[in-house]
């Protein structure tokens, strides 16, 4: 199994991207890996990460998801079901986190050519405020049996702060 | 709105590059990567092993600094899950209950996002498991470095007094590339 890189976002400022798209995604590879680092400028401490669409489909009761988050004091789950966007990711800090604090996400997406059965994505990540922050897995269904073309992150109604950045792997096997 | 017109996959380079590997001696509690290179995205370091003593736990720093760190788990024991964190630290606990011993090796897969940006604080992102046949845990944290400066260094130190890495404990480094690196 390798991993190679496919695209590459960054935020050059506060205002300009609020939501990336990774368009014409190569359909030669078996998985794809997202790596977010990346800030809201939502107001509050944080923002439950950001939103998720596929081939531009925004569709009602399409999209599932579930959590298991930590928030330094107690662990909880939740589940947000038939969707039009993959809602649960984990949180990401917003502007009224601590300078210079960006959250992480790594998301695996399996088997994303296959046009035989629904897409399933997980991904883990969190972010640390020095006293406030989350930590957490979650997974997502699309229902959805087409081939990833497109993928959309947004932040609903902000931005990405600068200096997010957004990286899109693709992975072989033999 | 961000729209990209269109990604055509780079030429074939692996994104996963081996920068150093090594191993403990059994006789330090220190293990260090120094003048990682800074032509990553990220980096990821693999840690797989095992402590002379019998209850360990093991911390890493950044830079050769011992101020500025922070954590929150999230973690299950066999019977519950449940989330703690640490705040203005001298180091990040990368298994944060005493579970490290000469026995059962424990794995920690790591990520260190945009580890060469000078603008932003580091964020840490790490698996730990611990399994301990009829104890253990399994980790999920995420820790801050409170500095701007690029990553250039790492250690792993055993912080147990007379407790050490054991000559079975392998360290990776990884670079991550992204396009155009």
């Amino acid at each position: 199994m390798s991993m190679y890189p496919i695209a590459s976002i960054t935020a050059p400022n506060s205002t300009t991207y609020g939501q990336v798209e990774f368009a014409n995604i190569p359909q030669n590879f078996t998985h794809l890996q997202l790596r977010v680092f990346a800030r809201s400028t939502a107001s509050g401490t944080s923002t439950i990460g950001n939103g998720m669409i596929f081939n531009g489909l925004a569709n009602p009761n399409t999209y599932n998801s579930h959590s298991l988050n930590g928030d330094g004091s107690s662990a909880t789950s939740s589940a947000a079901g038939y969707y039009n966007i993959l809602q649960y990711s984990p949180y990401l800090p917003a502007s009224g986190a601590n300078s210079n604090v960006f959250g992480v996400q790594i998301w695996d997406i399996l088997d994303y050519t296959n046009t035989n059965k629904n897409k399933t994505v997980r991904c883990i990540g969190g972010f640390d405020n020095n006293g406030s922050g989350n930590v957490a897995l979650t997974s997502g269904l699309w229902l959805n049996t087409s081939a990833i073309t497109d993928i959309i992150l947004n932040v609903s109604g902000t931005y990405f702060a600068q200096y997010s950045t957004f990286q899109l792997y693709g992975i072989t096997t033999a | 709105m961000a729209i990209i017109p269109g990604v055509g996959a780079s030429s074939m380079h692996g994104a996963l590059v081996p920068i150093a590997y090594t191993t403990g001696n059994g006789t330090s509690p220190v293990v260090s990567f120094s003048n990682i290179p800074q032509g990553y995205q990220d980096l990821m370091i693999v840690v797989n092993g095992l402590s002379t003593g019998s209850s360990t736990q093991p911390a890493i720093t950044f830079n050769g600094t011992s101020t500025g760190y922070s954590q929150t788990n999230l973690y299950g024991n066999g019977s519950s899950a449940a989330s703690d964190r640490r705040t203005s630290q001298s180091q990040v606990a990368i298994s944060d209950y005493n579970n490290i011993n000469s026995t059962y090796p424990s794995s920690w897969t790591m990520h260190i996002l945009n580890y060469a940006n000078t603008s932003t604080y580091k964020t840490i992102l790490w698996r730990w498991a611990g399994d301990a046949n009829g104890s253990g845990y399994t980790m999920l944290s995420v820790g801050l470095d409170q500095t701007t400066s690029a990553i250039s260094s790492m250690t792993f130190s055993t912080t147990n007094g007379g407790q050490y890495w054991t000559t079975s404990t392998t360290f990776e480094l990884f670079g991550v590339r992204t396009v155009n690196q």
